[in-house]
This record gives structure tokens, C-alpha cells and sequence, in this order.
């Protein structure tokens, strides 16, 4: 049984100019020992599926429909007859065995408490039985796995004293508390710089490898994606457009914004500075989705049916589904 | 050989950061004896880390900020130290497009007074003629003429960076500043800003010197690059030379850092493993700024800083290449 799986789900928010439909019907999984890549733009709802997930959403947000199960139990707020129940049941996953990485290292700590405090925080949220002197030796161990270096002083520090990579590793530290089954990373280095993006995806990929852990890594860097993931899903206007292996999804993708996507980036061991094939145009508006394909208007190949209806899914192997027309039977060769 | 646009030699940009009126004094040697060359219709690259003083180096050179030791020849003419109407008439030849097209638009402008107002400034063109100009530039930039009643908010970011490019076009320069002119978009989004760039080189005879940390993208546009650390300049050369075969420890361990968008060579890519992080630049010892980090550090490296040596048509500073 997957560790995650999430079944047609749909987040809206309520705002003065109507509903922005940030998450359209979204399905996926992640196994066990996984890491699961979701690559899209900025508005595409890859950060809202995962706050639907973890129960973070903002005030506004309306959950449409959608089942989340996580380790066998369902956690979508929609199946529990009161927020109190979901809040109990989420207080004791979130920390625990499911944890989040997020996207800001600079304002993710609290400025006035001392890392150790931050540190020592979920280990005795959630361990009833463990004392102070036992979450302290086990902080310190979390430190050094992290790579922090001379953590006996460092642990008694403010988040101040760090830099933004140390500050990160702080977080990553903090995730890893509990040994969480999964761990939600949201853009875990778009704020920092490329040796120190590489210090900490390596960092990453040595935890999974130690822990065991599934690990859902939320980016628009293609690289970064193509270092860590096992399998990818594209997200475009709040779906999935399509889903894949690393291999299918980079060297053989079917749906166009995927196409679109990685002929947008270069790659620097190209050295013909071939001119980039843009994607004409800008997202669409979540206020009004497009009745069909969110990918319509910057579509070179879009047909008639693409405007008037959403396309179906496609499987084009074990892993590899795509939703778009070309794909269909009925369609145009 | 293509004519020198721009020379900077040994130029220095400091800051005073003494907090204190009897407090030791601090300065940052924000950029320090930097020297490079940029031709006439090139593209020169500037990559480094954050804080290493690249983004101070290029608003040095359009003097934003004054420049500390050093000059600064803009075609022969030493502009380090201009002031008043010389200062101006340089500013309508050395423009510069700004990293985040949220904060540089002014939100109470629209559209037209944000372009036409170097116009004004410089007072350009006929005032009946201005309008036809900036509905002119907005076309080149790909955006509707009609909005020019429009606000900056009304845009998105890809937009707003289109409407910072028309501005800094609109006195018909020669040469422009891109301080890291896509890092605040989306990457379907910065291909469309990275091939307007071209095109406008291309069409006007223009040169830049391109800012960013996306080594990838500035490799691609760029011909020349140089590379910075800490306020230095390590290693200058051709784009690809340095990409494929950095000399300076510094040039070897960020590019060896780039994720590449190809999960193949992702996965059997070596990485110099460089530790620690970037050091503070307030009051820096003598020695080779690199030195904290280096896996080739020698005793040589802490006694003195390694002057710029000439490899070919490269320039790196580094003592393992001394001859």
C-alpha cells in the first residue's frame, strides 16, 4: 500500500472577485522509500496541495472534495465530523511521522528562541516518556547528522548567528526529529546558492538513503529534480498534466507544457547557445480556469476539443499518464 | 578585435559599517581591485555567490555608488569621478535594468510615465514625439501599446521586468547593466526575457554586462565571463572555456555545483566538495580571499594575495598558476 495517496482533490479560496480554484482535482502517491519531484511555476498549486495536505491552509481556503490517506488512515478535514477531531489527529501525524521542509530558512525559526529549544520542541510534543536531558543528547545528535559543525556550541545559539545554508540544515534537522515516514520539502533551496543548493541536496539524498524516509520535493528547478527524484509530476493551472519516471519525464515527454518546460532551460554542458524555445505567453488565471486544457492558450498544437473539454488521462506505461488530446485515440494523427 | 567599450581597472567600492562614534572602524570591501574588459556588442557575465559583490560592482559602474580607488573608462573617457552635467550625459549612454520588477516600478506611475520619464529627464525628443516612442518601445518588448494607461500592478512579473527593459531602452543607450534581470521569474517566463535581451543586442549594437547567479543562463548569453568571490575577480575568460575547464579552485567548485537538467549526467557528475561558507567581508586580512575554503591552500596563499595572471586569453588569480 502506498504511504500517501491522494484522491481527486480540490482546494479552492474564497475571495472578493469569486473562487480561486488553486487545486483542480489532483491524484497521485508515493511509496515507500520514494522521492516524488512536483514541478510547476509559481500559481500552478504545487505549494497548496502540500499545505492541503499538512492542514496548513489559509483562512480563506475551502476543501471541495478529495480523500488524503496517510499510513493507512484518512486525513482529509472533510471526513472528520469536526475541526477539533482533525486537529488532534493532525497535531500528532504533523511533526511526527509526516514532516515539512520549508521554502524560507531566514524566516522559518523564531528569532527569539534558542536552537536547542527549537530543536527539543517536536521530540517532547510527541514523546510523552522522553525527559529534557534525552531530547538535549538527542538535538545534539540531529545536529551532527545535519552536518552543523561543533554543535555543543552552536546548540546554544540564536537563529541569527547562522547563515542561510546553516539556518536550513537547522530545519532539515527539526524534520527529521521523529523520523517522519514522509517528508514534504517546499523549494527546500530556491533561497539559496548553488554550492550551498548542492551541500544541501546531498545532505538530502544521504538522509533518505539513512532514514529510509519518502520524500516529496516541491521546485521549478529542473536540475534539482533531475539530481534527487525518482519520479516526477508536472502540475499546470492547479492539475497534474503529467506524471512519470525521471527518465520518461526528461527524455521522453509526451504532454507540450512538459515539452515547453524543458526547452526553456539550458544546459550548460551544451555549448551551441542555441537560441531557447520560450513558452509563449503567461499562465492562466485560477479566478477562471479555461473550461478545457489549462494549457490552451500557450498550446502550438491545441485543437477545438482542447478549448471545450478537459482532456482525459492517457497511460503510456506502469508509470508514465499524461493528460492531454493529442494522446487520445479519437485524435488527428 | 572588436573595439573596448568599457575598462575597469583595480576599481574598489567600500562601505563604512563602524557602528559607534568611537568604535574601531569596520569597512566592507564590497568590491576590491576589480579589473576586466567589456568589447563593443559582447555580453560579459558576472557570476558569484551572494555577497560577493557583484551586484555593488555594477551599480559602481553605472555610479550609483562612488567608487573608492580605481578608474572606470567608458570608450577612453575615465568616468570614476564625474559630476553634475558629465555625470548625466553618461547616464543617457550607460543605463541599467534592475533585479526585482516588483520593487523598481514606481506603483503610482503608469505604464507611459514609467518609460517616458528618462525622457524627460534627459529632455529628449519633442514632448508630442515622446508618446510615439514609448508606444514604440512597448511593441519592442512584446507588451500592448494600449496599456500605457495601466498600472505596474496590473502586470505580472515577466511583464514588469518587459516594462524595466522598455525604460531603460527609452534614451537609446549603448550599454546596459542586467542586474540579475530573471532570478524573480519563472523559468518558462525567463526564456522570454533571455531572447528579448538577444534580440535588442542584436537590433541596437548593444553591449552588456549581465549579472546573476543562474550559471547556466549566463552562460548561455554571455561570451565572456567572470567570475567573483568575495569582492574579487578570480577567473575572467571565455564562456565556455571557464565552464569546461575552470582554472581557479573557486571557478572549479561552483561549477561543479550547477545542477544540470539531465538526469544522466546528474547522476555521474563529480562534486568538488568546497566546506564552510563565505567568510565576512568586513575588514578582510591581506591574504588570498579564497583561502578559508580552498582544497589547494598552500602556506604562499597567507602571506599575500595573488596577483591576476594571463593563461591565453584567460585571467585568474591564483598562486598555483604563477610561473
Amino acid at each position: 500500500m502506498a504511504l500517501l495517496e491522494v484522491n481527486n482533490l480540490r482546494t479552492e479560496f474564497v475571495t472578493d472577485n469569486g473562487n480561486v480554484q488553486a487545486v483542480r482535482s489532483v491524484s497521485f502517491k508515493v511509496e515507500q522509500g520514494e522521492v516524488l519531484g512536483i514541478v510547476g511555476e509559481s500559481g500552478s498549486g504545487k505549494s497548496q496541495t502540500m499545505f492541503t495536505i499538512m492542514g496548513l491552509l489559509a483562512a480563506n481556503a475551502q476543501i471541495k472534495s478529495g480523500s488524503i490517506t496517510f499510513d493507512g488512515k484518512e486525513i482529509c478535514p472533510l471526513h472528520y465530523p469536526s475541526k477539533k477531531e482533525y486537529d488532534k489527529t493532525m497535531s500528532e501525524i504533523c511533526g511526527n511521522t509526516m514532516a515539512m521542509i520549508f521554502q524560507d530558512p531566514m524566516t522559518f525559526l523564531n528569532p527569539v528562541l534558542r536552537i536547542d529549544t527549537q530543536l527539543m520542541e517536536p521530540l517532547l510534543n510527541h514523546n510523552k516518556k522522553m525527559s529534557k536531558q534525552e531530547a538535549f543528547n538527542r538535538a545534539l545528535e540531529l545536529m551532527k547528522q545535519v552536518g552543523i559543525p561543533s554543535p555543543e556550541k552552536r546548540i546554544k545559539q540564536y537563529p541569527f548567528e547562522f547563515s542561510g545554508g546553516m539556518r536550513q540544515r537547522i530545519i532539515i534537522a527539526i524534520a527529521l526529529a521523529n523520523n517522519p515516514k514522509l517528508i514534504i520539502a517546499d523549494e527546500p533551496t530556491t533561497a539559496l546558492d548553488v554550492t550551498i543548493q548542492a551541500q544541501i541536496l546531498e545532505l538530502i539524498e544521504k538522509l533518505k538513503n539513512e532514514t529510509g524516509s519518502s520524500v516529496i520535493i516541491i521546485t521549478h528547478d529542473l536540475g534539482v529534480v533531475a539530481k534527487l527524484c525518482d519520479r516526477i509530476n508536472i502540475m499546470y493551472g492547479g492539475k497534474i498534466v503529467e506524471t512519470g519516471t525521471v527518465d520518461e519525464i526528461f527524455y521522453d515527454a509526451k504532454h507540450p507544457y512538459t515539452v515547453g518546460l524543458l526547452s526553456c532551460v539550458t544546459n550548460p554542458d551544451d555549448d551551441d547557445d542555441k537560441e531557447l524555445s520560450p513558452i509563449p505567453g503567461t499562465p492562466p488565471d485560477l479566478l477562471n480556469p479555461p473550461k478545457g486544457c489549462p494549457f490552451v492558450h500557450r498550446c502550438d498544437k491545441a485543437m477545438k476539443v482542447c478549448k471545450e473539454h478537459p482532456p482525459e488521462t492517457t497511460e503510456f506505461s506502469a508509470m508514465q499518464k499524461c493528460e492531454c488530446w493529442l494522446y487520445d485515440k479519437r485524435a488527428v494523427k | 578585435m572588436a573595439e573596448t567599450v568599457l575598462k575597469v581597472e583595480n576599481l574598489k567600492t567600500h562601505f563604512d559599517v563602524t557602528k559607534g562614534l568611537f568604535a574601531k572602524k569596520q569597512i566592507v570591501k564590497a568590491v576590491d581591485d576589480v579589473s576586466f574588459e567589456v568589447n563593443q556588442n559582447e555580453t560579459f557575465g558576472l557570476v558569484g555567490e551572494s555577497g560577493c559583490g557583484k551586484t555593488t560592482l555594477g551599480r559602481t559602474i553605472v555610479r550609483i555608488y562612488d567608487p573608492v580607488g580605481g578608474h572606470i573608462y567608458y570608450r577612453g573617457q575615465d568616468i570614476s569621478s564625474l559630476k553634475g552635467d558629465d555625470l548625466k550625459a553618461y547616464h543617457k549612454k550607460v543605463q541599467m535594468i534592475f533585479q526585482d520588477p516588483y520593487a523598481s516600478l514606481n506603483p503610482r506611475m503608469t505604464v507611459g510615465e514609467i518609460v517616458r520619464e528618462p525622457m524627460n529627464i534627459h529632455n529628449l525628443h519633442d514632448p508630442k514625439e515622446r508618446d510615439d516612442i514609448v508606444a514604440d518601445l512597448l511593441k519592442i518588448v512584446g507588451l500592448n501599446p494600449d496599456h500605457i494607461r495601466r498600472y505596474p500592478s496590473e502586470f505580472s512579473g515577466g511583464q514588469r521586468q518587459r516594462i524595466g527593459i522598455a525604460r531603460s531602452l527609452s534614451l537609446d543607450p549603448e550599454f546596459i547593466v542586467c542586474d540579475e534581470p530573471i532570478s524573480a521569474l519563472d523559468v518558462s517566463i525567463q526564456a522570454q526575457v533571455i531572447n528579448l535581451l538577444e534580440k535588442i543586442q542584436k537590433e541596437r549594437d548593444l553591449s552588456y554586462l549581465f549579472i546573476a547567479h543562474d550559471l547556466s543562463m549566463v552562460k548561455h548569453i554571455s561570451q565572456r565571463i567572470g567570475v567573483m568571490y568575495l569582492g574579487h575577480l578570480v577567473e575572467v575568460g571565455d564562456s565556455n572555456e571557464v565552464y569546461h575547464d575552470p582554472l581557479h579552485p573557486y571557478s572549479k567548485a561552483l561549477l561543479s555545483s550547477v545542477p544540470i537538467p539531465d538526469p544522466r549526467i546528474s547522476r555521474t557528475k563529480q562534486r568538488i566538495v568546497m566546506s564552510g561558507e563565505i567568510p565576512s567581508p568586513i575588514n578582510p586580512p591581506p591574504v588570498c580571499p579564497f583561502l578559508s575554503r580552498c582544497p589547494y591552500a598552500t602556506a604562499r596563499c597567507s602571506e599575500a594575495k595573488p596577483e591576476p595572471v594571463k593563461i591565453g586569453t584567460r585571467q585568474v588569480s591564483c598562486f598555483l598558476y604563477e610561473k
